[in-house]
């Protein structure tokens, strides 16, 4: 991932990944999927070697994917990842919810909370979240018994601080 | 170089928000939200995206007896314990 500033802008080049289709994507296609992490948004990868993981492993439907790269406005982002202050007010808030749910015999998901604050317009100032899970991709896994790499994802609420959003690989699922 | 900036992301801003918000959400009414969600979490798994925000109460139930899917109490309970009043009201809704 680069990053540059543009203006008085940080930005970050980030990959979205996409099963090849007949038409090229001139947007980025919101997810839907019933376990993405943090629910419906636009999804990027920081590292580039992620999205064709992601590619080659979730995005097998036609037999090809597509990586689009873009510029990422990140001023607005709560940055759960690298900026420790909101990290911990992350972990905080989400915390909050679900042990006040498990109190109450419910196990909830980490989409379904994001998506509770999402629609009780707490995130209505803020354009996206980076987040952070460990990736499954063997070739991470230099050393023994231990995934020291982080996989990192944007989960983009806001469309405006996303740019040059071009195709930037693809490539037949292997 | 390494790039630093400082992000505008207010947290106190945030901070006040959630704590305004969790003044007037009791747990029951959280447990609510959370229920509702698994519910319409499983219609959409049923019926797809998209479709479940235009789609009828009674189309929903009607498909989901017919697929002998329908479940009451967040859908834990089998098809047998649908009794004909639920069945009235869920069908007239």
């Amino acid at each position: 991932m680069k990053s540059k500033i543009a203006g008085d802008t940080l930005e970050k080049k980030m990959y979205h990944t996409q099963e090849r289709r007949l038409r090229r994507l001139s947007e980025p296609k919101p997810c839907g999927r019933a376990n993405a992490w943090l629910g419906c948004a636009y999804y990027f990868w920081y590292d580039e070697r992620d999205a064709h993981f992601w590619g080659n492993n979730s995005k097998r439907e036609t037999g090809y994917f597509e990586i689009y790269s873009a510029s990422i406005d990140t001023e607005d982002l709560l940055d759960t990842v690298f900026n420790e202050e909101q990290y911990l007010f992350w972990v905080k808030q989400i915390e909050f919810v679900a042990t006040k749910l498990k109190k109450s015999g419910k196990v909830v998901s980490l989409k379904s909370i994001n998506e509770y604050f999402y629609e009780k317009g707490i995130w209505s100032d803020v354009s996206g979240i980076l987040f952070q899970d460990i990736s499954g991709n063997p070739d991470n896994y230099l050393v023994n018994n231990f995934q020291y790499k982080k996989r990192i994802q944007l989960a983009v609420f806001d469309l405006k601080i996303v740019s040059n959003f071009a195709l930037d690989f693809e490539g037949q699922c292997v | 170089m390494r790039l630093k900036r400082k992000t505008m992301v207010d947290l106190k801003k945030l901070q006040k928000k959630i704590n305004e918000l969790f003044e007037s959400e009791t747990t029951e009414s959280l447990l609510e939200w959370f229920n509702q969600y698994d519910e319409k979490a499983y219609l959409v798994k049923r019926f797809g995206a998209g479709e479940i925000d235009n789609i009828s109460i009674g189309k929903m139930v009607t498909t989901l007896v017919s697929r002998r899917d329908l479940r009451l109490d967040a859908f834990n309970k089998p098809l047998s314990d649908y009794t004909p009043v639920e069945d009235t009201y869920c069908l007239a809704a």
